[in-house]
């Protein structure tokens, strides 16, 4: 596991980097390296390295050369072929690793047109966590069918995660088809439409797509008996699920909340809740910094069927 | 006779070293059409596929080939290791080869072209490619006269200078 973190942090994440933040990082002790979740260069400030729950500054004050040598190496010196992606806010890189910018952007008829200038970047590294829906998998099934499955947690506890590893052994291990909405990028990181991490064989991907959209073009194109999708909370989301619903099709989501008492507070939640749609929650949370299964909650009634170790 | 024949020997050799001299004078407008070929190419890489500028730069090459398409070659490399720093830095590490005929004009004209390479969205790359493209053509035409009036120049100098010679020596 440390072995493939550190060609991980060392193949893809050091090279993205201009020369003085790269070398900052190389000079910075190995274990918090390898426990780095995102790293944030801001010009005046120092360089940030975030994971595992703590915060370490390197001592290496970020300048804008820093940040112009770190774009140029992320978009292969081609503003061009990025600037659609950089006016939505953030690129996927090869590995799936997600850079967002922050900075000066252009508005044309209301809307943002592009990033004109870069003010700050965040470099979040995708890690994927294989395994990390073991334990919760075997409750998720009802006579050998996938139930509507709502995973929850505050940010930071591994929805993402979890949900992409889930994905990945419904569809090497349980053998269904699923199709993912992957709006942000986030779930299989695709780098021009392939996947970087490995969200199973029997895995189709819409990368970018609005949520609502892609999961109904997923029903209609890909024949899934699984959707997945991030982070669901819009009213276009909800009516997008109930038309999964009518198709047949199991669902796979998350959504931001501490645990069901906060998830029933959520406007769009709160209606899909109440309708019964979902019948099994995933709750999370940190144990010693580390994102654990808390437990496998049945719904609608919210019963504890399953308590992680924490 | 054989006074003739010397004679006849010391024109040609003299219209000889004109004639090569002035096909000096042909290779700079040459390669200011290639790189101006050149600049197409990578103006239709960005257009229709968004080619990243390294992989842009080698289809420029590839295409030119010669000291002209090694330019772009070299800059290809030098940026592969550049760890970030810019375009035009990487563009002065770039030497320009033995073969290539161009002139200082020429020089700066391509040393702007490095401010701007990767910049900016697909339609203001076109056009600020397009722009250069259009510096380009002037500085062909300029090259081409240029040419045109050192090409005859320097061939009857060449013969002339054999002739005299054949006079003195006579």
């Amino acid at each position: 596991m440390m072995l493939r973190q550190d060609s991980l942090i060392k193949g893809q994440v050091l090279p993205m980097l201009g020369a003085r933040p790269r070398k900052a990082l190389e000079s910075m002790e190995q274990e918090g390296l390898l426990l780095a979740e995102e790293i944030r260069l801001r010009p005046g400030h120092s360089l940030l390295v975030q994971g595992g729950g703590r915060e370490v500054w390197l001592p290496l004050t970020v300048n804008v050369e820093d940040l112009l040598e770190t774009m140029n190496i992320l978009s292969q010196y081609s503003y061009y072929a990025f600037a659609e992606q950089l006016a939505r806010g953030y690129i996927t890189v090869a590995g799936g690793h997600r850079i967002g910018v922050a900075g000066r952007v252009t508005v044309q008829k209301g809307r943002v047109a592009a990033l004109a200038e870069t003010g700050s970047i965040n470099i979040r590294i995708a890690r994927q966590v294989k395994g990390a829906g073991k334990t919760a998998l075997p409750w998720l099934f009802s006579r050998g069918q996938l139930l509507n499955t709502l995973i929850l947690a505050a940010p930071g506890c591994g929805k993402t995660t979890l949900l992409r590893d889930l994905i990945r052994l419904i569809s090497d291990e349980a053998g269904l088809t699923v199709g993912v909405a992957d709006e942000r990028s986030e779930l299989a990181g695709c780098y021009r439409g392939i996947p970087q991490l490995d969200v199973g064989r029997r895995t189709d991907v819409l990368d970018g797509c609005p949520r609502d959209q892609g999961l109904e073009m997923l029903v209609r194109s890909m024949g899934p008996q699984v959707v997945a999708a991030d982070e669901i909370g819009r009213r276009a989301d909800a009516r997008a699920l109930e038309n999964v619903l009518a198709a047949g099709v199991a669902v796979l989501t998350t959504a931001h909340a501490r645990d069901l008492a906060e998830a029933r507070q959520r406007p769009v939640l709160r209606g899909l809740l109440a309708e019964g749609y979902f019948q099994r929650a995933v709750i999370l949370g940190r144990r010693e910094g580390r994102p654990e299964i808390a437990g496998v909650a049945e719904l609608p009634g919210g019963k504890l069927i399953y308590r992680g170790e924490m | 006779m054989l006074r003739m024949l010397a004679a006849v020997l010391i024109v040609f050799s003299g219209a000889g070293l004109g004639f090569a001299v002035a096909e000096g004078f042909r290779h700079r407008p040459r390669q200011l059409r290639q790189l101006q070929f050149a600049l197409t190419v990578l103006g239709s890489e960005i257009r229709f596929r968004q080619t990243p500028l390294p992989q842009g730069l080698q289809a420029m090459a590839a295409a030119t080939g010669g000291p002209v398409g090694q330019l772009f070659a070299d800059l290809a490399r030098v940026l592969e290791r550049a760890e970030g720093r810019s375009v035009s830095w990487a563009w002065q590490q770039v030497k320009p080869g033995p073969g290539l005929a161009l002139a200082s004009q020429d020089y700066a004209l391509l040393a702007n072209l490095g401010q701007v390479l990767g910049a900016g969205t697909i339609a203001e790359q076109g056009r600020q490619l397009e722009l250069h493209m259009e510096h380009l053509r002037q500085l062909e035409q300029e090259a081409e006269q240029s040419r045109a009036a050192n090409e005859k120049i320097w061939r009857y100098l060449g013969v002339f200078s054999g002739l005299a010679l054949v006079l003195i020596l006579l």
